[in-house]
């Protein structure tokens, strides 16, 4: 296969395929996809011996954006997004998705919920599941007789 | 069926996988707007180019991937007024229309 990025024609000049395009763009815009409903979402899990981390890309959204709640042994997450055109600006090619989801995982009994943090950067959110201490490795020293 | 096989390797570099980044591409009467997802990506990975008409960037995230993507303007675009900016892993870039394609207004003369 070539390279993607190469192969993608001229979307917008000397082409009737942009003037239908464009006809598609106008008729999205006056209908709307009805709100899509929410999703699951995956996420990248890791596991170190202090704690698990879930990592899911959100790019666009802002932490206010985003719910994160603890309850009842459950890490719930819901957020959206909607792609709206800016003022002034109308829509000729629609690629990124509009973002909503709400899903709820339950916690292993290895997981302090107390401890739970969530950080957001450039577009990624990351979910700290620290371990209970009892789960943690331990080492044992050995008594000297 | 993998991108990466058709990826030449001409530097020493790690290769990283290369992702089509999603666009949204938005016109108005003297711009066009091209919003990208790139997650993860940070300021200072990303390169713009405009040549012959065509709008490339590569954005890359970490140690992990490649955002690419080209557009094609044609001769619609000034080529010395592209604003970039990134917030919160979405790329946005704005173009602004070559002065002689702008809608003009022509007035009648009395």
């Amino acid at each position: 296969m070539l390279m993607q990025w190469k192969t993608t024609p001229d979307p917008f000049i000397n082409d009737f395929r942009s003037l239908s395009r464009q006809v598609d763009a106008a008729f999205r815009d006056l209908f709307p996809t009805p709100k899509a409903r929410p999703t699951r979402r995956s996420f990248t899990v890791e596991e170190t011996d202090e704690a698990f981390s879930l990592k899911s890309a959100l790019p666009g959204l802002s932490p206010q954006d985003l719910s994160i709640e603890v309850a009842d042994g459950h890490l719930k997450l819901s957020a959206a997004r909607s792609n709206e055109a800016p003022e002034g600006f109308r829509a000729i090619r629609r690629e990124r998705r509009n973002v909503s989801f709400e899903q709820s995982i339950k916690l292993g009994p290895k997981v302090d919920p107390e401890g739970i943090e969530a950080s957001f950067e450039n577009g990624i959110l990351t979910v700290t599941l620290p371990k209970r201490a009892e789960q943690k490795p331990r080492q044992i020293t050995i008594n000297a007789a | 069926m993998s991108e990466q096989t058709a990826v030449s390797t001409h530097s020493e570099a790690p290769k990283l996988p290369r992702l089509t980044a999603p666009v949204d591409v938005f016109e108005s009467d003297d711009h066009y707007l091209v919003r990208a997802d790139v997650p993860g990506v940070q300021r200072g990975d990303i390169d713009i180019s405009f040549h012959d008409g065509e709008l490339k960037f590569e954005a890359t995230r970490g140690a992990e991937a490649v955002y690419v993507r080209s557009l094609g303007f044609g001769d619609d675009v000034d080529p010395d007024a592209i604003e970039a900016t990134l917030e919160r892993g979405v790329l946005e870039l704005q173009l602004s229309k070559a002065a002689a394609n702008k809608p003009r207004k022509i007035t009648i003369q009395a």
